[in-house]
């Protein structure tokens, strides 16, 4: 059993600030580092359920706040994959209920290119948009999120993990998305 | 011989979730095989696969559309993050450890440590729900402290969202007893049962009661249902003439209602009220002033704690043989349908005695009406209405109005095209805070306009939706008579190689003029729309935030009728040339929502004289000259 190396947080948190400190550096460092690589993919996928970027980029960066804390704790993370991703997507859920936001897919997309980007293609753009919109809409909550981490790159078993289900339920939830997806379009 | 297995004769299909699986690799070792073996003997199945790769390929395409935009922040972000984990690093650092992060810590140190131990998990975890209900049972956790005011507040907004909409009605039965408070004998009065019209403010009555009398019949209003009701109610029962004195004068209809509460309660006096939970409802106890002349001491309301119905009514009388508790309670309540039998109840073969009240008594409508914004005022409900619907974009044109009504609920009302938009907006505006009706029809539900309120403000314009006037999107291009045709193709004639590609051209350049043209004109619609709605002297109630959210709707329009507006510009000036747009001075037309909306109107109307054969105009250069003004003007 582990039990000396437990018993041991206490001196350390307590007499070795110094040494304290240092490890709390390079765990920064470490969770910095993480944060460049992993932030894109997170990012895409808080973005597509929370619907807005700013706040997609807090979530994330919320997440590894979390992770931060943990790691510091010495707490024990499996998957780190699956973990992050569950912290974004339970953080996301959270804000979209806080928000009464119930359709997530039609919110700052339509601003954010039309106008930044050259015009000609505004209409045609807009109307593309809102078609694909609309056909995601056409899918229920989880099959959307399984979409989008599957797209993520994510095995159905670390699909699993972030929604709390079965793989088996994922590839149900995946072919029913998909054939409701291409159905509309 | 025995009989060969069907399946390995005709192996089973896969399924979808198969086909995914297995696509993915996703599948067991001994499934991959079956799977690849069926697959390179069907047909049927490859070609489903092809059909799901399609779909994945469909999926991607889309998801890239809807992709955040590449953020050229990526290396700042970073350098935020770095700052912002260094200063939560240090936060948490400094900051006494919070208890349930001590005790996150301790568990996750236990549960390193002692693993062994978490074979009794079970134990554990039991032992804590049991201390956790212990606590529960001896604290009194549950017992609610909340105000009566807040329950009745809840109760008004289960009330509120019961009324019948059109084409129902509702029938609530109640059942009268009374309760001798010294012997506890309970002596059934009758029975009392109401239907309320959507159609019209009428309520059909019906009481009996247990001396056998009875009475059936439709009044006009509330008042008189109070009227009919009480003297039935009572009339086998003498002992509380002040009771039921004082029952007539608050014109009390014991259908158990809020606003029929808050009326019987009204002329208390200034007591404390209290609320407790009991068994599933909440008690509402209004007492009343003691030595108050109705001989009432206390009124309660019942109200059933999952939904806030209002289940019960009690009134408790004081005298010198101890009390009466009159109990009124709730037996159904139901919608029906308004059958041409119902509606016969409600027709105007009234008798004549009932429909003339009290002459100069206006009738007091059972149900709420929707207020002009010249009599109510703008709420943070309202705000947060209109925000949903803007971000919907129903406030493009749409025939949907939000509407405050005279009971402080608010009601969404209108028309949309389809079932599935119809749907998206209730979903957009479920879970909204506040008591709300939404009642959004397709045309087929509509028989005929009347269902309808009108919008709030009688002086806008006629809804964009509704006028054909403006709603062509499609320019005319049946025949070379549009106005503008020559130009045009002499025009595109200079850039393209065939005649064929020409004509394309003009074709592709008239739609999107006519369709950024109409856009400009539902963008400023609205924006009027707001102006008129969230008016200085109806948000002068409204918090910073909340004038903040409607700037902010404001400022969207804006910006895109500034954003099409110079599109059609940068379009068009090279078809009008250089003389059109030379001396343009652009007049500032600064934020008069109303001189915006009229040059978006003059505008599509501009357009479509010039690009759709609808009218014919004499000068179409003149007009060319001036649409381009005007969108000069509205572009600043």
């Amino acid at each position: 059993m582990e039990q000396g190396h437990a018993l041991d947080l206490p001196q350390i948190f307590g007499a070795e600030q110094a040494a304290n400190q240092r490890k709390s550096n390079r765990l920064e460092e470490q969770v910095v580092e993480l944060y460049a690589t992993m932030r894109p993919t997170l990012l895409s996928y808080a973005y597509h359920v929370v619907g807005s970027t700013g706040e997609a980029e807090d979530l994330v960066q919320s997440a590894f706040l979390k992770l931060f804390d943990q790691l510091k704790r010495n707490a024990q993370i499996l998957n780190l994959r699956s973990w992050l991703y569950r912290v974004v997507h339970n953080l996301a859920i959270d804000q979209g209920r806080r928000k009464d936001i119930q359709d997530s897919t039609n919110t700052e997309w339509l601003e954010h290119r039309t106008l930044t980007e050259s015009p000609h293609s505004a209409e045609d753009d807009l109307i593309r948009r809102q078609r694909v919109a609309l056909s995601l809409k056409g899918l229920n909550e989880r099959e959307r999120h399984c979409l989008m981490l599957r797209a993520e790159g994510l095995s159905y078993v670390e699909i699993a993990e972030v929604l709390g289900t079965s793989p088996k339920a994922v590839s149900v939830y995946l072919a029913r998305g998909l054939k409701k997806f291409g159905g509309a379009r | 011989m025995s009989e060969p297995r069907k399946e390995l004769l005709n192996p089973p299909h896969l399924n979808d979730a198969e086909i995914v699986a297995y696509l993915d690799g996703e599948l067991v070792r001994s499934e991959v095989n079956a799977s690849r073996a069926h697959l390179d003997s069907c047909w049927s199945c490859r070609s489903r696969l092809n059909e799901v790769q399609r779909r994945v390929d469909c999926f991607l395409d889309a998801r890239a559309d809807l992709l955040p935009p590449d953020s050229v922040l990526a290396e700042s972000r970073v350098e935020q993050f770095r700052e912002r984990l260094a200063r939560h690093a240090r936060a948490s650092e400094e900051a006494p450890v919070a208890f349930h992060e001590q005790f996150a810590e301790w568990w996750i140190r236990l549960r390193n440590s002692a693993a062994g131990v978490m074979q009794y998990r079970r134990a554990v975890l039991a032992s804590t729900v049991a201390v956790c209900l212990l606590v529960v049972m001896f604290t009194d956790v549950l017992n609610t402290r909340v105000s009566a005011d807040t329950v009745l507040q809840r109760a008004a907004t289960y009330d509120v969202s019961h009324v019948p909409v059109t084409g129902q009605v509702t029938r609530t039965s109640v059942r009268v007893d009374r309760v001798d408070l010294r012997t506890n004998v309970q002596k059934p009065l009758g029975t009392i049962t109401l239907v309320r019209d959507s159609a019209t403010p009428a309520i059909y009555v019906s009481a009996n009661s247990s001396s056998g009398k009875s009475e059936n019949a439709t009044v006009k209003d509330t008042d008189q249902a109070s009227q009919q009701l009480l003297p039935v109610m009572f009339s086998g029962d003498n002992s509380d003439p002040a009771l039921v004195q004082y029952l007539a004068t608050q014109r009390w209809v014991p259908d158990l209602s809020v606003s029929e509460f808050r009326r019987l309660v009204g002329s208390r006096g200034n007591t404390e009220t209290s609320a407790r939970r009991q068994d599933g409802s909440f008690e509402l106890r209004y007492p009343f002033a003691a030595g108050h002349p109705s001989g009432i001491s206390e009124t309660l309301l019942r109200v059933d704690a999952r939904d806030y119905a209002p289940t019960g009514v009690s009134i408790f009388t004081m005298d010198e043989n101890g009390g009466s508790e009159y109990r009124f309670t709730r037996t159904s309540f139901a919608f029906e349908a308004r059958t041409s039998e119902v509606a016969m109840l409600f027709s105007p073969g009234l008798p004549s005695e009932m429909i003339s009240s009290r002459p100069g008594h206006e009738p007091e409508l059972s149900r709420a009406i929707p207020l002009s914004y010249a009599n109510s005022h703008a709420t943070e409900a309202e705000v947060s209405l209109a925000e949903a619907l803007h971000k919907l974009d129903s406030c493009l044109g749409e025939e949907i109005n939000l509407f405050p009504m005279s009971d402080g609920s608010m009601l969404v009302q209108g028309l949309v095209d389809n079932a599935t938009r119809r749907d998206a907006i209730r979903r957009a505006l479920r879970g909204m805070s506040g008591p709300l009706r939404v009642e959004v029809y397709i045309p087929s539900e509509l028989r005929n306009g009347s269902e309808l309120y009108k919008p709030p403000d009688q002086s806008w314009p006629a809804s964009p939706a509704a006028g054909s006037r403006t709603s062509a999107t499609l320019a005319d291009l049946s025949g070379t008579s549009v106005p503008l045709h020559e130009l045009l193709y002499d025009h595109f004639l200079k850039t393209t190689s065939s005649t064929q590609d020409t004509d394309k051209q003009v074709a592709l350049f008239s739609n999107e003029i006519v369709s950024l043209a109409r856009q400009t004109f539902l963008h400023a619609w609205a924006l009027r729309r707001l102006d008129r709605e969230f008016s200085a002297d109806r948000t002068s109630g409204l918090s910073a935030a909340a004038l903040e959210r409607i700037e902010q709707m404001r400022q969207d329009h804006r910006r895109w009728i500034s954003a099409i507006t110079r599109r059609q510009s940068e379009m068009l000036a090279p078809i009008a040339g250089p003389d059109a747009t030379a001396n343009i001075s652009a007049a500032a037309i600064g934020q008069d929502s109303d001189a915006l909306l009229r040059l978006a109107q003059e505008q599509n109307d501009l357009v479509r004289s010039l690009f759709t054969t609808s009218q014919q105009l004499a000068e179409p250069v003149t007009s060319l000259a001036r649409l381009v003004t005007v969108l000069k003007q509205m572009g600043t």
